[in-house]
């Protein structure tokens, strides 16, 4: 095994179409391709893949992590986390950790002053990942439907903006 | 050969020579496009598209769904055999639907609207329709039983469309109505039509000479769907009676009775996806889920109705307060009584209850917590602020019904808002107001503060700022509360005192003034005096445990890092934060609030500083057992204020020291109190079993075998869960 982390090389079709086979591999119910398109044709840099160069399929993403980055409410930056996978022959190995870490420092690069994602109550391994990285639970959001279950907003503070409430940092604008 | 005539239709013209070739233009622009380039309308933002569906996508395209020959050939037009039987298992199988809707959270396409006949029904609604089915199979009990069961259970499903049309709780997390674009609802018959229509199909099965337990089972069902449609007269005539509702729960047990000693099975393709397939649907195809297998959800949806009519008896502002406190406290009750009880207490005319004005009921609310009559006060005061004060508690009230997790989001919204209030009434000096609103921002921070544990927000590290700083806001209401009962003390005593003189007084005309003076405070005065008085006793016995509670917690997390088991921060330091930025945004909702401020960062470092043990050897041993000699005080301690306030609601708040403003959920507030006691036993066990634990071990000293977890106990009460001691596990091993 020889990981490679790189970022998405949005011209590589064939990189789109297995990225989203990786992802909605884990999904019960899968993102359009519209969802696919609205992360990576508008933030292609903030989507990473890692690939194993000693497999025989070294083109083939073996984990992958989607971000996006705007401004919330006009007062902060806010770095998104929408997606994170690693096939599951391959976790257990620090793959995601390092994804995460990647994708985080470039958007802290970007000046974002914090991250933010949303993730399952029940999925254990995703919340030891990011609260292990410093993330914690804002709030539980009720969703029962489909079996579900709730859900935790995560969010990690890059900047003392993130926090204050959005209300009263409103004189202070951000330059978009 | 269908798509080639429609496509065929869409041709502009026939004539072809008038047509220019574009494909080498056309090829041109491509071979200028960027791989990544996406060709849209501007106007089309990419986020809009990320609800949308994919053709051909068997996981998003519901056209794509797969029904067997039997969901395909299903016609409601034939009567399947044997009648009694099916439409029976037709009837009961559509209730258990209404109940995996509303009990279970499912969507209304894989419950109500699965089934055939609903579908047809609703397709078959125009205008003026009368009772009475949309197919003919020439059979009774299809054509009239099972069309009024289909009438009744469409009414209901109306009603809960209009429930959620009041915006109290939200689609897709407390009710899903996806209506498969029926806009046929308000073409159903009033209510009186649809009951005559299933009284008709009762008088039907009386006539029935036949025994069998398929008949009984089906006229307990007709008789539960009458129920169901009388809900609404809870909000359409604020009816308090419960007759249907108690009916609804006998005739839901006869059911749970029956069930297994009957085999029932509609017949095959009766209920399936096929709606899904057949009409504009706007959302991905989803599987039917499993029903419940009794009517255990129509007691649950009867017992939570009545539960919320109850506040139409409430005598005092203190009543409905603890009412909205308590009744959906320990369980989320049932989404319709969710929903019904703001319905239902704010109502259309601009009243509370009927009864009151919203401006009333908030100065009822200050005057009751405060013992003077505020509206005195009013005119100074503007009525703008009064009205935003009015609204506000009446968000306040609304807040109490919403699911668990918007509940504290409520209150995280509300915070700030009182906090403002409070700043407004300052400026005008308006004491009596202030106070109040002070009292409601605390309680709300608190409130928002616990409510977290409950919900699993906080990580073990970060139990002691979140404990230490309800301690701290604790202490502030306490002293505030211990203030105003000095004020009302002294309010008393002049009153008192104003006896004493009369009877040093000379008669004269000095005394008969006196006199009407102490008169008339006796008369008007005294009586919310004495009742304030003791209902602040109660908050002052209520805050008093919350705020031992808390330290007991506190002193535990100090234990623990004592042993160096955990520490106020994540144990691996953070690549991209700091321990500094984490705290404050934990902190965040806080960080604006006026009064009490918020302690800096470093007083809570300082804080637990102050509470861990340091020392080495025996010293480390005295003050150990010091630590867990003050939790013991503190648990007996908060064990007999709660017996205090349990026997206090017990005896109607008629024992002279406490009121409660508990008579309308006296149960409720007991369960709870219960629960808050076995809490404070647990932590007291916990004490032991954790310094018993760690100082078995401390020789080996290799702490990291364990970790902690917060434990929430069955019979505990979630705000504040056990610190527990847990051998470390590795996931890889
Ligand atoms: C979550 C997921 C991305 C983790 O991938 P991974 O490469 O195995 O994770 P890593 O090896 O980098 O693990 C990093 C940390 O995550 C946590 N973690 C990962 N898998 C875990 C598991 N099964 N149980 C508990 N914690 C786990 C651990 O804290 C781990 O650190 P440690 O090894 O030092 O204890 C992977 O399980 C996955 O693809 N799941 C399905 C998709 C998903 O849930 N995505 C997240 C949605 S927001």
């Amino acid at each position: 095994m020889e990981i490679v982390y790189k970022p998405l090389d949005i011209r590589n079709e064939e990189q789109f179409a297995s990225i989203k086979k990786l992802i909605d591999a884990d999904l019960s119910e899968p993102y359009s391709i519209y969802v696919y398109r609205y992360f990576l044709n508008q933030w292609p840099e903030l989507t990473y893949i890692a690939v194993d160069n000693k497999s025989g399929t070294p083109n083939i993403p073996i984990g992958c992590i989607v971000c996006k980055m705007d401004p919330h409410r006009n007062v902060r930056l806010r770095g998104y986390i929408g997606m994170l996978a690693v096939e599951s022959t391959y976790r257990g190995h620090g793959i995601a950790k390092k994804l995460v870490e990647i994708a985080i420092d470039k958007m802290q690069r970007e000046h974002c002053d914090e991250i933010m994602l949303e993730t399952e109550v029940e999925n254990s391994a995703a919340l030891n990942l990011y609260e292990g990285m410093g993330f914690i639970r804002m709030k539980r959001m009720f969703r029962y439907y489909l079996n579900e279950g709730d859900a935790f907003k995560l969010i990690l503070p890059l900047t003392e903006r993130s926090c204050t409430r959005s209300t009263f940092l409103m004189h202070g604008r951000l330059a978009t | 050969m269908e798509v080639d005539s429609i496509l065929g239709s869409l041709s502009i013209t026939d004539d072809f020579d008038q047509l220019v070739d574009v494909t080498s233009l056309f090829d041109e622009l491509c071979s200028k496009l960027k791989p990544e380039a996406i060709v849209k309308d501007p106007r089309f933002d990419l986020f809009e598209g990320t609800h949308s569906l994919e053709v051909n996508n068997s996981k998003l395209d519901s056209s794509l769904i797969e029904l067997t020959a039997e969901e395909i050939e299903f016609d409601v037009n034939v009567a399947y055999d044997p009648p009694l039987a099916s439409v029976t298992a037709i009837a009961d199988r559509l209730l258990r639907c209404v109940i995996s809707w509303l009990n279970d959270y499912q969507t209304l396409p894989t419950t109500v609207l699965s089934c055939r006949y609903t579908e047809s029904l609703l397709s078959s609604l125009v205008k003026g329709t009368t009772a009475g089915s949309s197919w003919c199979t020439g059979n009774i009990l299809y054509d009239k039983v099972l069309g009024s069961c289909i009438l009744g259970v469409c009414y209901l499903t109306k009603f809960v469309q209009k429930l959620l049309s009041a915006g109290i709780v939200f689609e897709e997390e407390d009710l899903n109505f996806n209506n498969m674009g029926f806009n046929t609802f308000d073409n159903l018959p009033g209510q009186d039509v649809v009951i005559n229509s299933l009284t008709e199909s009762l008088q039907i099965l009386e006539a029935y000479s036949d025994d069998s337990l398929h008949l009984t089972m089906l006229k307990h069902i007709l008789k539960i769907i009458i129920c169901l449609v009388h809900l609404e007269d809870h909000l359409t005539d604020y009816s308090t009676k419960t007759s249907h509702l108690d009916e609804l729960i006998e005739n839901a047990n006869s059911v749970n009775g029956i069930f297994p000693q009957l085999q029932l099975s509609p017949p095959k393709g009766a209920f399936s996806t096929y709606i899904q397939k057949h009409r504009s649907n706007q959302f991905p195809p989803r599987k039917i889920t499993k029903l419940p297998t009794d009517y255990s959800g129509f007691i649950t949806l009867a017992n939570d109705v009545k539960t919320i009519l109850l506040v139409d008896k409430a005598e005092s502002a203190l009543e409905t307060y603890q009412f909205a406190k308590f009744f959906n406290k320990l369980e989320q009750r049932h989404v319709i009584a969710r929903i019904l009880f703001p319905l239902f207490f704010i109502r259309d005319d601009r009243t509370v209850l009927g009864k009151f004005s919203y401006t009333q009921f908030y100065l009822l609310h200050v005057k009751e917590f405060s013992a003077q009559t505020p509206s005195e006060f009013e005119s100074s005061i503007g009525n703008e602020l009064i009205q935003e004060s009015s609204n506000m508690l009446l968000e306040w009230y609304q807040n109490c019904s919403q699911n668990t997790c918007r509940y504290r989001q409520g209150f995280n919204r509300q915070l700030i808002l009182w906090d403002s209030l409070q700043a407004q009434f300052e400026s005008v000096n308006s004491q009596v107001y202030c106070s109040w609103t002070y009292f409601m921002k605390l309680s709300s921070m608190i409130e928002f503060s616990l409510k977290g544990f409950d919900l699993d927000i906080y990580k073990p590290f970060e139990a002691y700022s979140m404990f230490w700083y309800v301690y701290y806001l604790s202490h502030h209401l306490e002293t505030f509360l211990k203030d105003s009962q000095n004020d009302i003390e002294s309010n008393i005593n002049a009153i008192h005192s104003m006896n004493k003189k009369l009877k040093k007084l000379k008669a004269g005309e000095k005394k008969d003034q006196l006199r009407l003076k102490y008169r008339f405070a006796m008369d008007n005065e005294m009586e919310q005096l004495q009742a304030t008085k003791q209902f602040l006793n109660y908050l002052l016995k209520e805050i008093n445990i919350t705020k031992s509670l808390c330290l007991i917690e506190v002193f535990q997390f100090a234990i623990l890092k004592s042993f160096g088991l955990i520490d106020n921060k994540n144990s691996t330091p953070s690549k991209f934060s700091n321990e500094r930025l984490i705290h404050n945004l934990r902190f965040k909702p806080f960080n604006s609030i006026g009064v009490p401020e918020l302690p800096e960062y470093e007083v809570f470092q300082q804080t637990l500083k102050d509470f861990v043990i340091e020392e080495k050897g025996a010293a480390f041993d005295i003050k150990l057992e010091r630590a867990t000699n003050f939790i013991e005080t503190e648990v007996r301690n908060v064990v007999s204020s709660i017996d205090e306030i349990m026997q206090g609601i017990k005896g109607g708040d008629n024992n002279g020291v406490l009121v409660t403003g508990t008579r309308l959920v006296q149960e409720l507030s007991l369960e709870y109190y219960c629960k808050l006691k076995h809490t404070s036993k647990a932590l007291s066990v916990n004490s032991k079993v954790i310094v018993n634990t760690l100082k078995k071990n401390i020789k080996n000293k290799d702490s990291h075998e364990y970790k902690v977890e917060l434990v929430h106990t069955t019979e505990g009460w979630n705000y504040f869960p056990i610190q527990t001691l847990r051998i470390k596990q590795d996931r890889y091993k």
